[in-house]
């Protein structure tokens, strides 16, 4: 009467190749999360309702995020990413469990998922239940520790992961977790906690300043690799091919890999949405058909905001520039031409439209002009990160792209933030001045000016750091932890600056209120959760 | 394919002509008309005794005066008579006009046997629930799965075909749902050997040979099957032959096939007001300007033409079956072998269906005390065929482009939207889907009173079961449904199940003492393996899935499991001068799926009867009431049904790519372990009464039951703080409480005329006692005390909210997010228990069961000289279901085309009925449930029995004509394709082979040699 279990691994053997394939589980949670297709909309759920995003076609998951008053405990993308939070940790736990202090490095690098999704937590929820070895038993008896309690798991598992894990080039896979990766997640996780206990501000210098002091990382300031397609060097770090620090990117710190699974298994985990989410719609137009350069096929749920897209950038920055924040392109369907209505404010409508003042013909290769409406999901500026393009894959319902995690671009805003919070204005500065060499490089070359674009000591505020955040980092972080975790989320919400009428009702931010800074914890949880009471966070 | 379809025109040409010769021949022969009355030994007329042409269905019944005529009956005919509780009498006419016949009772050898588990028993010995199903169900119907002909007829059984795919097999349920996880479908044994644990269905048994069905009920029935008892046994008992001349039988009809009901799509004009109501909604362009909104609709819109997308993936499909059997025997080997060939090509484009098999049941007795035999059968399933998704065909607007320039299939007819597909290019695929059966059963049994006569009554039985079930599916995709690289897979699994039984009885009769024993020792083994190979980017489609290996990537997986158990039972029956009875059962069961602490347990029943009506002081009344028996019994049964490896923690392999290679990921599963898991137990109590007045001619069965089921292997849903969703646990209570009637009579019979009806009602209530002991509900699972398993969970929908509403603010202490044009939900209770402003979870309520809770079946029956007529219909009443298709319109309705009758909230039209377009018209995600209860007629057939003297002189014994249509006519508030049936929304579940419920007519013919 004893079952033979012919195919499935049974967790408890602790062996090195047993336990490198349950690491391995915690890089595929990392892409089963942030790959999710079951809600299209869920990427967007952490940047729309932001100072950077509006929303754009949205798929549903998302419209609590921008009209607030329906954020509710019941929201499936709140739902998902509280239970991938856990299922890290609870795999974590096991391997942690397991190896003991006989397998350090694969201990640092569970710790360090562990502590990457405490660290989410601790952010978005604030309070959450603490559990720190596997669970075997049904429980349903939690509660919420206080955040001091989990950022000193935190703090804990991020030292160890420091101190165990290989540097960068010596894991087994550039994509596997080395010591930079973790000090980096450190070095934000400090800064959150610094908001309550300040002494954690120099600890984040320190560890930012341990990368940068390596000198194992440069800003990517000239092109590389394959540069036969029009470009920049900034656009070349987000071309698939270019991506990896084996291809030429100096500044990946955590580059993680995706393949074609039609051409390696285990590539294309779900169906990442990030270019549906980022891109505009334009095969909507019958001159265009999905290409290369312009990044394939989106979706346009969500759009950049007018504070993003109008007056961020100051001129001659590169991160700006056509191939980075699209705002222009031309007709692309070849032998194509059509008569088309051009209205008094030069948008496109029907050559028999009363609003027509002029009708013209246009044809491959001209401009595109877009119907006035088109701008909330067809065409507008937009970030060409998630751009990619296959052409046996018209469709692209996935994107297969590596996502840049972390970068060393953004060492440099971390690093400038701990400083401006220890009032160190000058080294902030001088920190964001190193991206700012790399924006205006060209621009400085072509003006004569060597100061174009530079910062001194006296410019750096909160709010500049976020608002060169989201130059550098826009498409790439994940924008509301950012303002989570530096109480700026209500405020900077106010600079988002689309507002009707010139945005329709349903499509701008309604109904903040400052408890929604805060998410609600999944209804099931607390109602599952039976033997003791789950807190609800208070609005919801 | 063209050429496969002329064989079958060919074939089904042929049939007709081969029956148009017989019928004419016919009509050269002689007829004889044989009258006379049958008594029993006082002299008192017997009504309704059966008179029949020997080796035919050809017959009639004695009247009101114990007369009868029978017409068309061949000079050297034999007439069988029978009568319950009477000897069978076989009377040769040899010419004779005029037989008068006096009827002996017997008592001792009562009428039918019936089928109980590890044996027969007499009806009227029965102390249990146990309902046979009547037997015409299983012939003259287009069915082809048996438990589809017996829906709505047979008490406590509820069939549901949500699936009308050809091929596709019904779910069915005895008395009502004991389990909240764990399957309640009953156990299921073929001639004595289990189909259920085996891969099997009730797919591979032909409904042509079934001699027999029994339904077990009640827990005394069922404790004998220990841990498969729980949710019913069905025993299913084959022809077999018996001593005498050859009979050849020829089964067959064919017929066509179509749609019952077409939830009929939106009119061109329906289309565009609502992609111009959306557009409005979204602040978003049509294309070009409008009216319409895409791109590929441009072509047909200019040129005023319009596609019935419905009409282009359905066609008239057909259906024939063709079963040919013989059966006979001598003295030492009887034998029953038949061959059946099955055809259906069903209504949506792609869906074929044949099935071929062969059955060979065959005793023998070898000596006076050992008798062997065998039954052994082979399957073959054949559903191949691109399937065309009907989902899409609805999704279509009669504007999209069907095919592209050069003549090829769109790849999204309604470009630029790619949500839809066109719903033809699956039809361009060629997969194959086969599965086989393969069954050798044998038993052996000794008589050790033919050895040695003072150990008469002892048999000693070995039944073996070995059954083998592979299965494969082969699988490619390319450039026909624009997958540019191409990918191809092949499925192969299969099943190897050997099932042991011992079975020693002793039966002793002394006195008016009746006395018999059954134990058993048995055990069972299944083990299951399936491979998995993919391949993706080939050179070209030629090969399709023939040669994975010319794939650039390649993908295997494997699976294997093991299922054991081992069985110990014990029965005795007593009986005191066929007047009182008893039943005493007791079963030990172990098996492998239960948690290490926790593999065996134990099942005890008993059962009494009382034939009330042998009763001396009723010997009054027995012209009147002529049976009369009640039942009681109590026992416990067991549910193991949860799949191997539950116990156990377990990990997920899969791969993830990193340094351009492949990486084996490990994985918790979802599911956490539990060593101490172990059966659910139902512990039930039954009371019944047989009744018959009038010499039968009205006669039922009234069954009360009441069962409660303990700890449910309940798969409880965990906060995701574990890192699990959930884990298999031995905890909670329901229970069923319901009545069962089935009526039988006759409510006319004259010398050429009779109307016969069948009742049947079931009603069920079912209840969940306790979830974790401390009496709490689990509303995240949706599990409510005192509420049945499955409930509607929902708000109340009140309406819609108006433009007026909203701008006097009307929402604002109501439902403060709510728009105009969105479901307005009552606002029913807060936290603090009393309406709070606000809509959310506290404001849903249980609305209503997902499970009817009554079902009924009336068939009635007119016989008029050699045509019958029956007409069958079938009620399913008070459940609820989510209603899909509405939950899927809105936001979606104005990108697609939708159901014309589901329509949409304007500003102008003000509807409370319909919310608006937008996609956030239902923001609190209301599933809107509705009354799925319905009333079919489910089937009506109209038969013709040749007269035997007209067909007897060419060597046919009987010929029997029919017209049978089924699914005829639905009553339903449903709105939608049909309330039975599935119907998955885009994206989930099997939402790419919706399909509609099937209305067949057939014609068909059953020729006996």
């Amino acid at each position: 009467m004893d079952e033979r279990v012919y195919s499935y691994y049974v967790p408890g053997h602790a062996d090195a190749t047993t336990i490198e394939a349950q690491i391995m589980g915690l890089h595929l949670t990392f892409a089963e999360l942030w790959g999710w297709s079951g809600q299209q909309g869920f990427l967007s759920c952490w940047q729309i309702g932001t100072d950077v995003a509006s929303a754009g076609a949205t798929q549903g998951v998302e419209v609590p995020f921008y009209q607030y008053a329906n954020l509710n405990s019941e929201n499936a993308g709140v739902q998902y990413l509280w239970s991938k939070c856990y299922d890290f940790i609870n795999n974590a736990n096991i391997i942690i469990s397991i190896v003991g202090e006989n397998n350090k490095s694969a201990a640092a690098e569970a710790k360090f998922f562990r502590a990457y999704a405490y660290n989410i937590l601790v952010t978005l929820w604030g309070n959450v239940p603490l559990i720190d070895e596997a669970i075997t038993v049904p429980r349903t008896d939690f509660t919420r520790q206080k955040i001091a309690d989990v950022d000193q798991l935190i703090d804990d598992d991020l030292t160890y992961a420091i101190a165990n894990l290989p540097e960068v080039g010596k894991a087994a896979d550039e994509s596997r977790i080395n010591k930079d990766m973790a000090r980096q997640l450190a070095g934000e996780a400090y800064l959150r906690m610094g908001m309550r206990d300040n002494s954690y501000f120099v600890k984040a210098e320190q560890v930012l300043t341990d990368i940068i002091e390596s000198k194992k990382y440069t800003l990517i300031d000239e092109r590389y690799g394959d540069t036969s397609e029009a470009g920049d060097y900034y656009h070349d770090m987000f071309k698939w091919g270019k991506q990896r620090r084996s291809q030429g990117n100096t500044e990946a710190i955590w580059t993680f890999e995706m393949e074609y699974n039609r051409n390696v298994n285990g590539g294309t985990i779900d169906n990442p949405q990030h270019r549906r989410v980022w891109q505009p719609a334009y095969h909507k137009w019958d001159g265009m058909v999905n290409c290369d350069s312009l990044g394939g096929r989106g979706n346009g749920r969500l759009r950049l905001s007018n504070f993003m897209k109008y007056g961020l950038y100051e001129k001659g920055d590169i991160r700006n520039s056509n191939y980075n924040i699209r705002r222009y392109t031309y007709y692309n369907r070849p032998n194509w031409s059509a008569e088309i209505g051009i209205d008094a404010k030069g948008f496109r409508v029907d050559k028999s439209s009363p609003k027509a003042v002029r009708v013209i013909t246009v044809k491959t290769g001209d401009r595109a002009i877009p119907y006035e409406t088109d701008s909330l999901e067809v065409w507008y500026p937009h970030t060409t990160k998630w751009g990619a393009y296959d052409v046996t894959d018209d469709f692209g319902y996935a994107v297969v792209k590596d996502w840049p995690v972390m970068r060393f671009g953004e060492t440099y805003l971390l690093r400038a933030e701990a400083r401006f919070r220890q009032n160190n204005l000058s080294g902030a500065a001088e920190d964001i001045n190193k991206l700012r060499d790399r924006a205006f490089k060209i621009a400085r070359q072509q003006t004569g000016n060597p100061n174009l674009g530079k910062i001194s000591a006296s410019d750096i505020t909160l709010d500049f750091i976020l608002d060169e955040r989201a130059r550098e980092l826009i498409g790439e972080e994940n924008r509301r932890m950012t303002l989570v975790r530096t109480g700026m989320l209500a405020e900077r919400i106010e600079k988002n600056g689309d507002k009707v009428p010139y945005a329709p009702e349903n499509k701008v931010i309604t109904g903040f209120q400052n408890y929604n800074v805060l998410l609600p914890l999944p209804l099931t949880e607390i109602q599952l959760n039976k033997d003791a009471a789950l807190e609800q966070n208070p609005g919801y | 394919m063209k050429m496969k379809k002329k064989i079958s025109l060919n074939l089904t040409k042929g049939i007709v002509f081969v029956f148009l010769w017989m019928i004419s021949l016919t009509m050269f022969a002689q007829e004889l008309t044989v009258r006379g009355s049958v008594k029993d030994m006082k002299g008192e007329p017997l009504i309704g005794v059966t008179v029949r042409i020997e080796g035919t269905t050809i017959g009639t019944i004695t009247d009101l005066d114990g007369f009868f005529i029978l017409s068309n009956v061949p000079g050297d005919a034999t007439l069988d008579i029978s009568y319950v509780g009477m000897k069978t009498q076989r009377i040769p006419v040899n010419g004779r006009t005029a037989i008068d016949v006096v009827m002996e009772e017997e008592p001792e050898m009562l009428e039918e046997v019936v089928v109980v588990g590890y044996g027969t028993q007499k009806k009227s010995d029965i102390t249990g629930s146990v309902t046979s199903v009547p037997k015409d169900r299983f012939s003259k119907l287009p069915v082809t799965n048996v438990l589809q002909a017996i829906q709505g007829v047979a008490a406590g059984i509820n069939v549901t075909q949500s699936s009308s795919i050809p091929g596709d097999a019904p779910s069915v349920m005895v008395r009502g749902r004991n389990s909240i996880n764990a399957s309640s479908e009953p156990y299921i044994v073929v001639d004595g050997v289990p189909l259920s644990k085996t891969d099997g269905s009730l797919n591979d048994i032909n409904p042509n040979d079934i001699e027999s069905m029994e339904i077990l009920k009640d827990a005394s029935a069922t404790a004998i099957y220990g841990t498969n008892g729980a949710n019913g046994v069905i025993l299913i008992t084959t022809k077999r032959g018996s001593t005498g001349k050859p009979v050849i039988r020829y089964n067959g009809y064919g017929g066509v096939e179509g749609m019952a009901h077409v939830l009929e799509p939106g009119s061109p004009e329906q289309v565009l007001e609502r992609y111009a109501e959306y557009a409005r909604i979204q602040g978003a362009s049509l294309y070009q300007g409008g009216p319409i909104r895409y791109e590929y609709e441009a072509e047909n819109y200019a040129n005023g033409k319009t596609v019935d997308w419905i009409d282009l993936v359905t066609q008239t499909g057909n259906i024939q079956d063709h079963n040919l059997s013989i059966s006979g025997g001598r003295e030492n080997v009887k034998y029953y072998v038949s061959g059946d060939f099955m055809n259906e090509k069903g209504i949506v484009k792609g869906y074929n269906y044949k099935r071929y098999s062969i059955r060979t049941n065959i005793d023998m007795n070898p000596t006076d005390y050992l008798t062997i035999g065998a039954n052994s059968y082979i399957v073959s399933h054949n559903r191949d065929g691109g399937r065309a998704n009907l989902l899409n065909a609805e999704a279509m607007s009669p504007y999209a482009k069907v095919y592209e320039e050069d003549g090829s299939l769109t790849h999204y007819p309604m470009y630029s939207e790619t949500l839809w597909a066109n719903p033809l290019l699956p039809a361009t695929l060629d997969p194959e889907r086969r599965q086989f059966n393969i069954s050798v059963n044998g038993y052996g049994e000794v008589n050790f009173g033919n050895i040695w006569s003072p150990l008469s009554g002892l048999r000693y039985k070995l039944n073996a079961g070995y059954t083998y079930v592979p299965w494969r599916t082969n699988e490619y995709e390319g450039k026909s449904v624009y997958n540019m690289t191409g990918w191809g897979k092949i499925f192969n699994r299969e099943t190897q199940t050997w099932t042991l039984e011992n079975i020693l009885t002793y039966n002793k009769d002394f006195d008016v003492h009746h006395f018999d024993f059954t134990g058993l020792y048995a055990a069972s083994r299944k083990h299951y393996q399936e491979s998995t190979s993919e391949g993706s980017i080939f050179p070209n489609d030629d090969l399709e899935w023939g040669n994975l290996g010319a794939a650039a990537t390649h993908k295997v997986g494997s699976y294997a499991d093991l299922y054991t158990s081992l069985s110990q039972m014990g029965r005795i029956n007593y009986s005191y001068d066929s007047r009182y009875l008893f039943t005493f059962t007791v079963r030990r069961d172990g098996s492998s799926v239960f948690g290490v602490n926790n593999k065996y347990g134990v099942f005890p029943s008993a059962a009494l009867g009382w034939n009330m009506s042998r009763e001396k002081f009723m010997e009054p009344m027995v012209n009147v009431l002529n049976n009369l028996k009640i039942r009681l019994s109590y026992g416990k049964s067991g549910n193991e049904a949860i799949g191997v490896y539950q116990s156990l923690t377990k990990m997920s392999t899969s791969a993830l790519a990193m340094g351009k290679a492949s990486h084996t990921t490990l994985t918790t599963q979802s599911s956490m372990g539990n060593n101490d898991l172990s059966w659910e137990t139902t512990t039930g109590f039954n009371g019944g009464i047989d009744f018959g007045f009038l010499n039968n001619r009205v006669n039922g069965i009234i069954d009360f039951y009441k069962t409660n089921t303990s700890d449910l292997l309940l798969r409880r849903s965990l906060p995701q703080i574990t890192g699990y969703q959930n884990v298999w646990a031995n905890m909670g209570k329901t229970s069923n409480t319901g009545v069962e009637v089935t009526v039988n009579s006759k409510n006319i019979v004259t010398k050429d005329f009779t109307w016969s009806m069948g009742i049947v009602f079931s009603w069920n209530k079912n209840k969940i006692i306790d979830l974790y002991g401390d009496g709490k509900d689990d509303i995240g699972n949706r599990w409510f005390i005192g509420h049945p398993i499955g409930v509607i969970y929902d708000y109340t929908m009140v309406g819609i909210w108006q433009e007026d509403e909203i701008a006097a603010g009307e929402h604002l202490n109501w439902d403060p997010v709510a728009q105009a044009g969105d479901v307005k939900l009552a606002d029913i209770s807060g936290p603090e228990g009393k309406p709070d402003g606000k809509i959310d979870d506290n404001d849903r309520s249980i609305l209503g069961q997902t499970s009817p809770k009554w079902i009924g079946g009336l068939t009635n029956t007119f016989s008029y000289k050699d045509f019958s007529l029956s007409i069958f219909i079938n009620t399913v009443q008070g459940l609820m279901r989510n209603n899909t298709t509405i939950g899927t319109a809105s936001d979606e309705m104005g990108r697609r085309n939708g159901p014309a009758e589901i329509g949409f909230w304007t500003p102008e039209n003000k509807s409370n009925t319909w919310r608006s377009l937008s996609n956030t018209s239902n923001r609190h995600g209301y599933g809107f449930p509705s009354d799925a209860s319905y009333t079919r007629i489910k089937d009506i057939t109209l038969s013709y029995n040749l007269p035997s003297v007209v067909i007897k002189n060419i060597g046919i014994s009987g010929i029997q004509l029919y017209l049978s249509g089924r699914n005829l006519y639905t009553f339903t508030d449903w709105i939608g394709w049909d309330p039975e049936a599935r119907y998955d929304p885009r994206g989930s579940g099997n939402w790419g082979t919706n399909y509609p419920v099937v209305r067949s007519y057939i014609l068909g013919v059953n020729v006996t040699f």
